[in-house]
């Protein structure tokens, strides 16, 4: 073993919280399988040898967004060609179209001044209505404050209307990395890193939950990595309000940013690590299999991961597929579970709140 | 590490060879990681932290075949629409097209033609010497020899010898599949050579100074037996001639069995780095796993990323699934990023600077 990592995996071993030093010292080595090991001996004992998946549906109801962050794929401006705007009628349509056997809508779009209050009210309360039995998911912190700030709503107003309208729990998303700098050169006009925490923990305090997540791969440091982690921790050490965590490794493909190459194998099998190891009041930490593959998605269940992600029905031009995550759109239930197997572990199918599905 | 593993750790630390028993542990075993430092292990002994990769150009020359293997989706027959011959001209056209990037190696490469002889073949191969004449050629499996064999009633060492004589540097391992007699029944190849017969010619070829790689199809029909078997038939042979520059292990997807999963594409590097004790380098294929996973792979046994170009269709049509051209570039950083050394090769496995 990587000689830094000793006295880290001795704490590891201890059930020790990790410090940040800790965490950089992770993130610098560059002993893979040790890291698998000490993030897997952790998962066995947190979370078992179940795997979690979803079956899930994303819509998209803009991508017309005035931020136009640069590592997006997604988003379009108001006049471009290929903008859309979807009505409520489109959206129950599609889906009914793909219903079949689904336990969650997860509803998220771009920034889109256009819409109304009343629309995302309506949105969610139409789509209840129509699917009583679905869990909705829906609107990033980001969205959420979006839709504060544009309604002169509060968000805790804004969050008891659309919980009365049948909103179950928010979207992961808009997290990216807190750090101000990354944010600055990356996302100027996006909800900053503190906000996004705050409002966070105001739908945990209210009762919806939510999910964590950090996008890695820009030229973040490993500082600020490990502090976007400290900082969801610290969080849900206060309101225990996340139910997962994950780590969304930033693809260059379709964003004008040419010049990088992204995250490879290596790195996002080590954040998922180094996620398991630091975010010990986490039980899941979710591999978006979609973001590299099966392949790869089943590998990541021996580095500290516990959950697949959907089966995901995510139409072509969806946030992940944009930026690049071509060819890994769609499984289906029987591979998801034939995956699980094949990796030796137990395959089980959740609701959002990681219940098992009736 | 799992208990089921502790002696095969001893033996591997002392460097003692592995017996089908501890083989076939490995591959029962789900203990993904410890198989990985294991593997990981050896090949730093091995290799180092060199991670190679070959700037190649494939000519395909034709995909008519007189074969019908049932898990080939890429011959064809004569009178198929989508059948294709390349003429001698489209060959040096194919030649001086590789010109243009700096290439140490052509595969030429192609189906059991009804209708070419050796003769063609030699012109072929004094084409491309004649347009690129540094540039080393791959050509050929142990089928496509004894074919030639047959075709010119006269032994394949005298075939091995005449295509040296014309240019050839090295031939491929294709046509091994899986030495087992019923699995090659059940693939429905049993027109083409035996696993006996495969393994004969390379003898024959090492023994004339021609070198080449050995390789293995796996997937979902085959017994984990029978994979040691192939390993352990491999490993014999090589202690014979040293002959093989390096195991490949080739993932295949067939009618609709799925392809294999993650785990097993690492578990099978991993198992023939620490049976292969006498092959210096283990090839890990990108174009099946994916680069992410390939990249992956390095932890698992693997020094070597195969090459740049996939321009045949072979691969593509048995299930690929990445597009079948890396940038010199982004193969660099790859291997970077996994923290090793990114070298170029030729087809022998010399360094080129």
């Amino acid at each position: 073993m990587d000689k830094n990592l000793i006295e880290v995996s001795d704490r590891i071993e201890r059930g020790e919280r990790l410090s940040e030093e800790n965490g950089i010292k992770l993130l610098e080595s560059s002993d893979l399988l040790s890291l698998g090991r000490l993030a897997d001996f952790v998962r066995r004992n947190k979370a078992g040898d179940e795997v979690y998946f979803i079956a899930n549906k994303h819509l998209y109801y803009t991508n017309v967004c005035v931020w136009r962050c640069k590592f997006c794929a997604f988003s379009r401006n108001l006049n471009d060609s290929d903008s859309y705007t979807k009505t409520i009628e489109d959206l129950i349509l599609e889906v009914k179209n793909s219903e079949n056997g689904l336990s969650e809508l997860r509803i998220t779009g771009g920034i889109n001044p256009k819409l109304s209050f009343e629309f995302f009210e309506n949105l969610i309360f139409s789509l209840k209505s129509a699917f009583p039995y679905l869990h909705i998911e829906a609107f990033a912190p980001t969205e959420i404050d979006f839709i504060a700030l544009s309604s002169g709503l509060s968000v805790e107003d804004v969050l008891i209307r659309l919980k009365k309208a049948g909103l179950g729990s928010l979207a992961a998303g808009g997290a990216e990395v807190f750090s101000p700098r990354i944010r600055r050169e990356f996302c100027p006009k996006k909800t900053s890193g503190k906000r996004w925490l705050e409002i966070t923990k105001t739908a945990h305090q209210m009762g919806v939950c939510s999910n964590a997540s950090l996008l890695y791969g820009l030229t973040e440091t490993v500082e600020e990595r490990i502090d976007h982690l400290i900082e969801v921790r610290n969080l849900q050490d206060e309101t225990g309000g996340f139910n997962s965590f994950i780590p969304l490794p930033f693809l260059p493909e379709n964003t004008k940013l040419f010049s990088f190459s992204g995250s490879t194998g290596f790195d996002i099998l080590k954040m998922i690590a180094v996620s398991r190891l630091m975010l010990d009041n986490f039980k899941h930490i979710k591999f978006l299999w979609i973001y590299g593959g099966l392949k790869l998605g089943q590998t990541a269940l021996s580095f500290g991961a516990n959950d697949l992600g959907g089966t995901v029905i995510e139409e072509n031009k969806g946030v992940a597929r944009s930026a690049g995550a071509k060819n890994f759109g769609f499984t289906t239930r029987e591979e998801l579970i034939r995956t699980i197997k094949r990796a030796d572990r137990i395959p089980f199918e959740r609701g959002v709140l990681y219940q098992a599905r009736n | 590490m799992g208990f089921e593993l502790k002696d095969i750790a001893e033996k591997i630390e002392s460097g003692e060879r592995l017996s089908k028993e501890d083989g076939l542990k490995c591959l029962k075993s789900n203990d993904l990681l410890s198989l990985g430092l294991m593997a990981d292990s050896v090949r730093k002994r091995k290799t180092g932290d060199i991670v190679t990769f070959v700037g190649n150009h494939h000519i395909c020359y034709s995909n008519i075949c007189i074969n019908s293997c049932d898990y080939c989706s890429f011959g064809r027959k004569t009178d198929d629409p989508d059948a294709f011959t390349l003429t001698l001209d489209q060959i040096r056209a194919e030649a001086i097209e590789s010109k243009k990037g700096t290439v140490p190696e052509i595969l030429f490469m192609g189906s059991i033609h009804p209708d070419f002889f050796l003769e063609f073949f030699k012109e072929a191969i004094k084409i491309i010497k004649s347009e690129v004449p540094e540039i080393k050629i791959l050509a050929f499996s142990p089928v496509e020899i004894d074919h030639f064999a047959k075709q010119e009633k006269v032994s394949v060492n005298e075939i091995l010898r005449c295509l040296k004589t014309t240019g050839l540097s090295a031939i491929t391992g294709g046509g091994a599949e899986i030495f087992s007699q019923r699995v090659r029944k059940e693939l429905g190849c049993e027109n083409k050579i035996s696993g006996d017969r495969w393994l004969e010619i390379m003898e024959a070829a090492h023994l004339e100074g021609i070198a080449s790689n050995a390789s293995m199809l796996y997937g979902f029909i085959e017994t984990d037996e029978e994979r040691i078997d192939h390993l352990i038939a491999l490993r014999g042979l090589q202690d014979k001639t040293k002959g093989f520059t390096h195991f490949l292990p080739f993932a295949f997807a067939w009618r609709n069995l799925p392809s294999p999963a993650g785990y097993d594409d690492l578990k099978m590097l991993a198992a023939s780095r620490l049976m292969l004790d006498n092959f210096n380098h283990i090839r890990s294929y990108w174009c099946h796993l994916g680069l992410e996973l390939a990249q992956v792979s390095l932890l698992f046994g693997a020094d070597d990323l195969n090459g740049l170009k996939q321009k045949g269709r072979i691969i593509h049509s048995s299930g690929a699934v990445e597009s079948q051209f890396v940038k010199r570039e982004r193969m660099i950083d790859v291997i970077k990023r996994a923290r090793r050394i990114p070298r170029e090769r030729d087809v022998l496995f010399n360094l080129i600077d």
